[in-house]
C-alpha cells in the first residue's frame, strides 16, 4: 500500500477548477510539488491534510480517507505556508499545543522539546511567536508538523525566510525524516533546493498533474525540447561536423570562451540516451579529448518552464 | 536501522537527547500512542482558548470586578450569619437583623437570580472584549488551517471554543453563585436548607448553564462573522445595550405589548431565570413558548454565523 493515494481528485470553486481529475501514488521519501500561483498547489496540500472537502475522488492516506475520517490526519503532518497563530504564545507552548491538538496527551512536552531540537527551534523554544525572526517562525511551524512524529509530511514553502545555512539543516532534516521512513511533499518556488534532496517531482498547471516522476525521466520525455548540452573538446569544429553528420544533435551552436580564441559547442540533443550511447565512441573514433559535457536545461527549473509552456499551448 | 532505539525519559530527555547524533524520529524515541481519545479532541482546543485568556491582563480586571461583587455578597451573608448568632435569644435588635436580612441577601430564588444578573455585566464586558482572541482571530487570520490538519473535526472546534468561553462565564456566575448558595446554607442553624431549597439549587446550575452556554454560543457566532474587536464590542453593545432600549421604548408605545421584549436577549434570559428558580412574571405568562422559540432562534442564528464562516475558510481557500 503507497502511503498516499490520490485518485480522481477534483474540487471547483463554482466554476473554476482548482484542481481536475488528479491521479498520484506517491512513495516513501521526498516528493517535490511544482507549479505556478494559481496551479491547484496548496489546493491539493489543503485536501491531502483534510481541510478542503474533494468535489469529487479521494485521498487515501495509508489506506483511510484522509476526509471522511479525522483520525486519520494523526499520521500527517502539515506545515503551512501562513505562519499566524497566536502571537503571545511561546515557541514551545504553541507546539506543545499542536502536539495535544493531535491527540497527545501527557508527554506532549516531551515530544514538542523532541521536535524544537530536530528543527534547531530548542534555543528559542522560550520566545513568543511575536518575537520571533520569520526563520524561527518557519522552524516553529516545521516543529508543530513533526511533534507527533507523522508518517506523512506536508510542508508549504518550508524554506522561505530560512538563511542558506539554515536552508541546508533543513534539506538535511527532510533527507533524515525521508531515510527513516517518512513520506515528505514539500513544495517551494526554489526549485533548485527541491532538486537538491529528490528527483521525484510532481508538476502542476492549471489544476492539473502535466509531469510527475524522476526529472530525468521527465525531461527525456520533452521531445519538443531538445536537451542542451555544452561540451567542452579538444577540436570542437571536427566534432561537430561530425555529430551532425550522424544525425544524434539537430543543432549546434558554437560559443567563444570570453576573452579566448577556443570554442564550446551548445549541442540540440533530441534522443538523449542514443546520445549518451554513442557519443563516447564517436570521440574516440575521432581522437577527441572531452574535457567537459554538461547539461544546460535539464534543471526543475527548465523542465517546469518547457512543460508550462507547453500547458499554455506554446512551447519554449 | 542497526542501533537499539534510545530509551528517553521525558524528565531527562535533554541530557540523552543531546547525545544523539542522527535526528530520526524512530531511533530516538518511538512515536507515541493515542493518550486522548478522539472524542476528547475538543479539550485542547478549549486549553488554548482559556490559556489565551487567562493570560491577559484584562481577565484579571474583570474578574477583580465579579469577585468585588461575590466578595459583598459573601461577606453579608458571614455579617448577617455571625449577627443572628449574636443575638440569638435577645429581643433586642431581631427587627433590625430581619429587616437586613431581607434588604441584603434573603437566600431565596430572587437573590441568586439577582447576583448572576449583576454579574452577567462583567461577563457582557469581559466577552466583548475576549471574543477576537477566543474565537475572531482565528478567523482573520487564518489560524484554522493549523486546527482543521488536525485529526479535529468541526463540531469539535466548535466544542472546544464553546467550553472555553463557557468555563470562563461560569468562573464569574455559576460557580461563585454556588458558593454563597453553600456558604448561605452553612451558616443556617440545620442543613434543612440545603434539603428544601432544591429548586434554588437547580435554578441557580440551569440559569448559571443557560447564561455560560447561551451568551458563549451568540459571541461565537458574532465573533466568527465580525473577527475584530471593535466590531465585536460594537454588536455586542448594540444587542445587549441598544436593544433593550430599543424594545422597551417599543413596548411603551405599544401600550405595554411584550412581543417587542422578543427582541431583547437580557429580557428573554431573565425570563428564563424567572422559570428556573420558580418566580412568578408577568411577563409572557401567557405564552411560554414565545420566548422559548426566540431564545432559540438568536442561538440558532449564532450557530448559523459560526458555521457558515467555518465552511467560508474553505471556500476563500
Amino acid at each position: 500500500m503507497n502511503p498516499v493515494s490520490i485518485r480522481e481528485l477534483a474540487k471547483w470553486y463554482g466554476e473554476i477548477a482548482g484542481l481536475n481529475k488528479v491521479n498520484i501514488e506517491l512513495q516513501t521519501g521526498i516528493t517535490g510539488l511544482v507549479g505556478p500561483n494559481g496551479a491547484g498547489k496548496s489546493t491539493l496540500m489543503k485536501i491531502l491534510t483534510g481541510q478542503l472537502r474533494p468535489s469529487y475522488g479521494e485521498v487515501l492516506i495509508l489506506g483511510e480517507d484522509v476526509w471522511k475520517t479525522p483520525s486519520a490526519r494523526r499520521r500527517l503532518g502539515y506545515a503551512p505556508e501562513g505562519d499566524s497563530f497566536y502571537e503571545d504564545m511561546s515557541v514551545l507552548s504553541f507546539v506543545r499545543a499542536m502536539g495535544r491538538l493531535c491527540g497527545l496527551g501527557g508527554s506532549a512536552d516531551a515530544f514538542a522539546h523532541e521536535a524544537l531540537r530536530q528543527t534547531g527551534a530548542l534555543e528559542f523554544a522560550g520566545k513568543r511567536l511575536k518575537a520571533c525572526s520569520k526563520g524561527m517562525r518557519q522552524r516553529a511551524k516545521l516543529a508543530q508538523a513533526l511533534v507527533h512524529k507523522p508518517d506523512i509530511l506536508v510542508l508549504d514553502e518550508p524554506l522561505n525566510g530560512i538563511d542558506a545555512g539554515g536552508r541546508r539543516e533543513m534539506l538535511r532534516l527532510f533527507e533524515e525524516l525521508a531515510a527513516s521512513g517518512a513520506t515528505i511533499i514539500v513544495s517551494s518556488h526554489i526549485l533548485e533546493e527541491i532538486e537538491a534532496v529528490t528527483d521525484q517531482i510532481l508538476f502542476l498547471a492549471q489544476g492539473n498533474v502535466i509531469a510527475s516522476g524522476p526529472l530525468a525521466e521527465v525531461r527525456g520525455l520533452l521531445k519538443d525540447h531538445p536537451l542542451k548540452l555544452l561540451v567542452t573538446a579538444s577540436d570542437p569544429r571536427r566534432l561537430g561536423a561530425r555529430l551532425i553528420e550522424s544525425g544524434l544533435v539537430t543543432g549546434i551552436v558554437f560559443q567563444r570562451r570570453r576573452g579566448l580564441e577556443e570554442e564550446d559547442l551548445v549541442l540540440s540533443v533530441p534522443q538523449v540516451e542514443s546520445f549518451y550511447r554513442a557519443f563516447p565512441g564517436l570521440a574516440r573514433e575521432l581522437g577527441v579529448v572531452v574535457e567537459r559535457l554538461v547539461p544546460l536545461d535539464a534543471s526543475a527549473e527548465a523542465v517546469f518552464g518547457y512543460l508550462v509552456g507547453e500547458e499554455m499551448g506554446g512551447g519554449a | 536501522m542497526a542501533e537499539e532505539p534510545l530509551e528517553i525519559n521525558e524528565v531527562d530527555l535533554f541530557p540523552k537527547a543531546m547525545g544523539a547524533t542522527v535526528v530520526d524520529r524512530w531511533t530516538l524515541s518511538s512515536a507515541p500512542d493515542e493518550s486522548r481519545a478522539p472524542a476528547l479532541a475538543w479539550w485542547p482546543v478549549a486549553r488554548i482558548g482559556l490559556g489565551l485568556v487567562v493570560k491577559r491582563r484584562i481577565f484579571k480586571v474583570f474578574m477583580g470586578l465579579g469577585l468585588i461583587n461575590f466578595l459583598f455578597f459573601s461577606a453579608m451573608i458571614y455579617f448577617l450569619a455571625g449577627l443572628a448568632a449574636q443575638l440569638k435569644g435577645q429581643r433586642f435588635g431581631q427587627g433590625p437583623l430581619e429587616f437586613a436580612r431581607n434588604f441584603i441577601f434573603t437566600g431565596t430564588g430572587e437573590s441568586y437570580r439577582d447576583f448572576i444578573s449583576g454579574q452577567n455585566i462583567v461577563v457582557m464586558l469581559l466577552l466583548a472584549i475576549s471574543g477576537a482572541v477566543l474565537v475572531g482571530n482565528d478567523f482573520r487570520f487564518r489560524s484554522l488551517t493549523f486546527y482543521f490538519s488536525k485529526p479535529l473535526e468541526r463540531w469539535q472546534y466548535f466544542l472546544g471554543k464553546l467550553v472555553a468561553t463557557s468555563l470562563l462565564v461560569s468562573m464569574l456566575t455559576l460557580l461563585p453563585c454556588l458558593a454563597l448558595f453553600v456558604e448561605y446554607g452553612l451558616f443556617g442553624d440545620t442543613f434543612d436548607y440545603f434539603i428544601e431549597s432544591w429548586r434554588i439549587f437547580f435554578g441557580i446550575v440551569a440559569y448559571g448553564l443557560l447564561v455560560s452556554v447561551g451568551m458563549s454560543t451568540l459571541l461565537l457566532g458574532v465573533a466568527a462573522l465580525l473577527q475584530r474587536t471593535i466590531s465585536i464590542v460594537m454588536v455586542w453593545g448594540l444587542i445587549f445595550i441598544f436593544l433593550p432600549i430599543v424594545t422597551e421604548v417599543i413596548h411603551e408605545a405599544a401600550r405595554g405589548s411584550h412581543y417587542w421584549k422578543l427582541l431583547d436577549f437580557w429580557s428573554l434570559l431573565q425570563w428564563c431565570s424567572n422559570a428556573f428558580f420558580g418566580i412568578e412574571s408577568s411577563l409572557f405568562s401567557a405564552e411560554p413558548w414565545y420566548p422559548i422559540a426566540a431564545l432559540a432562534a438568536w442561538l440558532g442564528a449564532a450557530l448559523w454565523a459560526f458555521w457558515s464562516k467555518t465552511r467560508a475558510v474553505e471556500v476563500v481557500s
